[in-house]
């Protein structure tokens, strides 16, 4: 027994040690900047981090977390630093699904996570919200414009050829997502119509014709490169997903630069500049941070 | 062979990135593995002597590789969460730890159990006492089994730890992951080369280091 206990008491020693030494370079950095697992978001983490380091921080980028993953990782004071979207924070965090303006939902966010140890700084005019995409030429041959004239369209031929849907399995999943949308649109839907994959995946599943129609990203490169057309949310259901850097309060105490640094490249971002940052990357396979560097040098940044 | 060519290009030109990378994997499995060949052997050790833990600890090791490695990976997150490290280096190593378990504790055991009562009367006969036994006799000859188990152990976790890139820790699987969603093929061929290299690699520099460490007198 007793070298059982000498043993566990050697194992915890073994982890505590194991804890200590592993990620020694996570806090050598000055900032930690997170960043999420699709195009735009690890575009957001070199451009912010390249421009950070040029005005003199050390900048340690953790790159394709989760959404929650990453909210949490912030929370807990791993993360310094991150681009967060405004009805992200408002439906996944915050749980609320009222309908509210785009300024109504930066205030909302904002006033919640500042209690929290979180700072929202100016929001840009990025907003990249989910929407519904087919293949453009089917969508004019079938004449459908809007999701209304989707559904209606589905209905139509449910009984005889469901139509299938590819969409990422956090849409499939949260409370702002796909269950939600069907029921306003009322979309006829089972679960076998629906297809799960990562959200780069929908593109190509779109355009080689595995699904009918799936879920996009406004922003996304892919939806002009693949000749996609985006159905129009006509009866408003998806939120402004504006990008805004969301900084911890100790860290911006530290360092009251960083406002000014990161406002002006939120200043920077709109949906017209982040569809062809993207399309760089994943339209004409350009490395991240080349694309970063010439966005940086084109704004004369760097 | 267009793609090939696109592949051997896109290697060419991010030969630093790609490195760096498989260094990083590396780290990640080797730390993992080394961790649970030091707590492992002792354990399979140790169920030597308590028969009676043997059925449990190796139940329980087995249950653990059981686990499906995105799920093992997953938990980890709140775990470490509460001492503030729940992404990265740390749960990685640890799902990876915890999956090295089985085959090295279960190769330790192995190895143990099957030497011959011959060759361990004998060591008891020229009045050895039972720590020497084990250091100059049983250990020795137990090299070829436990060695087979740390190598199962590395193959296993070089391309379980290509999931480790969904939690912060990057690793090889950075590149499948940016393959697969930025409809990338060089990044995703490029990432899955890699991991099976890595693996072919280390486990001709573990099968050397076995031939070193096995007595003269049991190599074949």
């Amino acid at each position: 027994m007793s070298t059982l206990l000498s043993f566990l008491s050697t194992l915890r020693h073994v982890l505590l040690a194991a804890v200590l030494l592993c990620p020694a370079q996570a806090f050598s950095a000055e900032l930690v900047l997170g960043s999420k697992n699709f195009t735009e978001q690890r575009l957001l983490s070199p451009i912010t981090a390249q421009y950070l380091t040029h005005m003199g921080y050390q900048v340690e980028q953790k790159i394709d977390l989760a959404s929650v993953i990453m909210r949490n990782a912030l929370l807990n004071r791993q993360l310094d630093l991150v681009w967060e979207y405004t009805g992200t924070a408002l439906v996944i965090y915050d749980g609320i699904s009222k309908r509210m303006t785009d300024k109504e939902a930066y205030e909302t966010v904002k006033g919640l996570d500042l209690p929290r140890g979180l700072t929202w700084l100016n929001p840009s005019a990025l907003n990249n919200s989910y929407a519904l995409a087919m293949k453009t030429e089917r969508a004019r041959a079938e004449n459908i414009r809007t999701i209304s004239d989707l559904a209606r369209r589905m209905s139509m031929v449910q009984a005889t050829s469901p139509w299938q849907l590819g969409m990422d399995m956090e849409f499939a999943g949260r409370t702002d997502g796909l269950v939600p949308m069907q029921k306003l649109y009322t979309l006829p839907l089972i679960r076998s119509q629906i297809r799960q994959m990562d959200s780069g995946l929908v593109y190509n599943a779109i355009r080689d014709g595995f699904v009918d129609a799936g879920l996009v990203y406004t922003t996304d490169g892919r939806v002009k490169g693949f000749k996609l057309l985006v159905l129009k949310d006509d009866l408003a259901y998806f939120p402004i997903y504006a990008a805004t850097p969301v900084i911890r309060n100790e860290v911006l105490l530290a360092h009251p630069q960083l406002k000014g640094l990161l406002n002006t490249l939120a200043a920077l971002f709109n949906n017209e500049t982040m569809i062809a940052l993207n399309a760089e990357v994943d339209i004409d396979h350009r490395p991240v941070a080349e694309v970063a560097t010439e966005f940086l040098r084109a704004h004369s940044l760097l | 062979m267009e793609t090939l060519k696109q592949v051997l290009g896109y290697i060419g030109h991010n030969m630093p990135y790609i490195l760096g990378l498989a260094r990083q994997h590396l780290m990640l499995v080797g730390i993992a593995v080394g961790l649970a060949v030091l707590i492992g052997v002792p354990l399979g050790m140790m169920i030597i002597r308590f028969r009676t833990l043997a059925t449990g600890v190796l139940g329980f090791a087995t249950v653990l590789l059981t686990i499906p490695a995105i799920a093992l990976f997953g938990l980890m997150i709140p775990v470490f969460s509460m001492i503030g490290q729940g992404i990265g280096a740390v749960p990685a190593i640890s799902a990876a730890f915890l999956y090295s378990l089985l085959p090295i504790v279960r190769s330790t055991y192995t190895a143990l159990t099957d030497i011959s009562p011959g060759v361990r009367e004998a060591g008891l006969g020229i009045g050895l006492s039972s720590w020497q036994r084990l250091r100059w006799v049983e250990l020795p000859l137990a090299v070829p089994v436990i060695f087979s188990g740390i190598r199962t152990a590395v193959i296993l976790n070089i391309s379980v730890m290509a999931i480790a890139s969904i939690i912060g820790a990057g690793g090889l699987g950075t590149l499948i992951l940016h393959g697969i969603s930025q409809s990338d093929i060089r990044m995703l061929l490029t990432g899955a080369v890699m991991v099976s290299l890595l693996a072919i690699g280390m486990d001709w520099v573990l099968l050397q280091l076995q031939g070193v460490l096995t007595p003269k007198g049991i190599r074949k």
